[in-house]
């Protein structure tokens, strides 16, 4: 499960998600309300954040599908970098 | 007003007329680009010529209504000069658009054939009410067919009033309605919008708008006036929009201050690149200062373009760089061949710096909306010198020079996110939501988000999700408030100074 960083970031970005409710790894963002917009400063935050960059095969709306996988990139990423 | 020769913009030429000259000109010459691939003037006029074939088979004739709910694919280009090519209307709807909106339209356009993608057929014909409902890839494989020996019709009579598109568009009622617009009218409006903004063959537009909003829709057919080529794009490739930007060659990017503000926030996280992109053209809204320097540091050499007006006559106003530093403050000049001033409620013309409603006459004013004949009393009147008159409702005023400059509206009609809206449609949605007694949505402002408040249970998250199910992304509001009662004003109307108060209070 991801850092509670991560979530505190992506929160503001998912305006239908009340507060009290959980966020689960494998909702739709969309469904949350996630759009275009927020996606892209989402991207700015999250490399800002964990000082890493998005591969340009990463940037893609499936990476930004669910919270959970796009946990997985960031994670993975970390990996790289601490490797 | 005008210092430019109206000769070029023609009244009585059609919309197919624009591909079939294109054609003539530059066969040969990159036409339209999707993610899937890439056709010549040549091939897009076959597959035109394909789908005006199909819809003969189908008993597709003059006037009948083609509604189709597409996303930006070449084969819509097709589907829109196959269409005018057959007399018939092509209807395009958001692909955003929810049966809420859908079925409403659906009713009222009264299609003889519906085309969607394939995963949508189900829902659509639930919907639909008997009528057929195509999905698009079985369609494309007739059509690929007739294409392959190049396929003619028997001919149908076109003529410059006849009807191309029904453009929906929302208002100041519940429900969106249609702007009719028939074939000279709309290649009039093409063609003085390219004399302002002088697309060429060597441009590549990049157009990031769906063809069922009509910013989109023209920017193909300036594209084939211009002999340029359009590249569509949709919401998919958005965190890859620079790139695409690049790699598509693109020279012109039609923009609204939203996707603006994204390419801003993509030009940041990426070192400065090369780039063809020479001109942006923006709409909807003005451009904050700070998002037009921002562009114009990730372009360099690029100019942005203002531009102001709304379906009804598809465009007012262009301000060509040149003005940029003379009238910084401008929306434009009137497109040429047409007019447009200042009127008071009596419809006298105002002088200059007075403010009054902006009304447009000229060859580019639409005759009106889709079986609404009260909304289209109301909006196009008689002009005195004969034609119509368009009223905007939107207000402001002119200068000595008569360029217009647009100060705001005094009805419920906005624009957000690029989007034209009215609080009654999103008030009429959120009443609609299992729980809400009452709402009220309060407009966009500087510093403010489109903000709904609602009155009974319902937790203010899920009044966003639930209004996401049945509006279109741009028409949710970003701010949700669940209040006791709404405010109210001695007249019993939404007291919308109060409601601001209470975000005010409320902000963060």
């Amino acid at each position: 499960m991801w850092d509670e960083q991560f979530e505190q970031i992506l929160r503001p970005f998912l305006p239908f998600l009340p507060p009290q409710e959980e966020l689960t790894p494998g909702t739709e963002l969309k469904d949350l309300g996630l759009d275009s917009l927020g996606t892209v400063q989402l991207l700015g935050t999250l490399e800002e954040t964990y000082q890493v960059h998005f591969r340009d095969s990463a940037l893609t709306m499936d990476t930004f599908r669910t919270a959970g996988v796009l946990w997985e990139t960031v994670e993975s990423m970390l990996q790289r970098t601490a490797g | 007003m005008n210092g430019e020769s109206t000769a070029g913009a023609r009244t009585g030429a059609l919309v197919h007329d624009l591909l079939d000259e294109a054609t003539a000109e530059c066969p040969d010459a990159w036409a339209v680009t999707d993610g899937a691939g890439r056709w010549t003037y040549r091939e897009l006029a076959a597959h035109s010529h394909a789908v005006d074939v199909w819809l003969e088979a189908r008993g597709i004739g003059h006037g009948d209504r083609v509604l189709v709910q597409l996303p930006s694919v070449r084969e819509l280009v097709a589907l829109l000069y196959g269409t005018a090519r057959r007399g018939a209307v092509l209807v395009p709807v958001n692909t955003g658009m929810k049966d809420y909106h859908l079925r409403a339209v659906v009713e009222n356009a009264e299609p003889a054939l519906v085309v969607v993608t394939d995963p949508a057929v189900e829902r659509i014909t639930a919907l639909a009410d008997g009528v057929p409902v195509l999905g698009l890839d079985g369609v494309w494989r007739e059509i690929a067919e007739l294409r392959a020996v190049e396929a003619r019709s028997s001919g149908a009579q076109v003529g410059p009033e006849d009807i191309a598109v029904l453009v929906y568009t929302s208002g100041s009622t519940a429900a969106p309605k249609a702007v009719i617009c028939p074939h000279g009218r709309m290649v009039f409006a093409t063609e003085a919008i390219g004399l302002e903004l002088g697309y060429r063959p060597d441009d590549v537009v990049f157009c990031r708008f769906p063809i069922s909003w009509d910013y989109g829709l023209y920017k193909v057919l300036l594209t084939a006036a211009g002999r340029s080529e359009i590249v569509l794009a949709d919401g998919e490739s958005d965190l890859v929009l620079l790139r695409r930007i690049r790699e598509t060659g693109a020279t012109v990017v039609p923009i609204v201050p939203s996707l603006a503000t994204m390419l801003c926030a993509l030009a940041e996280r990426e070192p400065r690149r090369e780039s063809r992109v020479r001109m942006f053209t923006n709409t909807g809204a003005a451009l904050p200062k700070s998002t037009a320097e921002g562009l114009r540091a990730a372009f360099p050499g690029a100019e942005v373009v203002v531009q102001f007006g709304q379906t009804e006559c598809k465009r007012v106003s262009v301000l060509p760089p040149a003005f940029r530093d003379a009238k910084p403050d401008s929306v434009g000049r009137p497109l040429p061949g047409t007019r447009a001033f200042v009127v008071d409620e009596e419809g006298t013309p105002l002088p200059p710096w007075e403010t009054g409603e902006i009304v447009v006459e000229g060859p580019h004013v639409m005759p009106g909306y889709w079986r609404a004949p009260e909304q289209t009393a109301r909006t196009f009147r008689p002009a005195p010198d004969g034609g119509l008159r368009l009223h905007t409702g939107d207000f402001g005023h002119v200068d000595e020079d008569g360029f217009l400059y647009y100060e705001g509206r005094r009805d419920d009609v906005f624009k957000h996110k690029g989007v034209r809206m009215s609080t009654t449609e999103i008030e009429a949605a959120a009443t609609d939501v299992p729980g809400v007694r009452a709402a009220a949505v309060l407009p966009p402002a500087p510093g403010r988000d489109l903000a709904v408040f609602a009155a009974g249970e319902i937790d203010p998250h899920v009044l966003l999700r639930e209004l996401s199910l049945r509006l279109e992304p741009a028409k949710v509001p970003g701010v949700s408030r669940v209040v006791d009662e709404l405010p109210l004003t001695a007249h019993g109307k939404h007291d919308r100074k109060q409601l601001a108060r209470i975000l005010e209070g409320n902000a963060p």
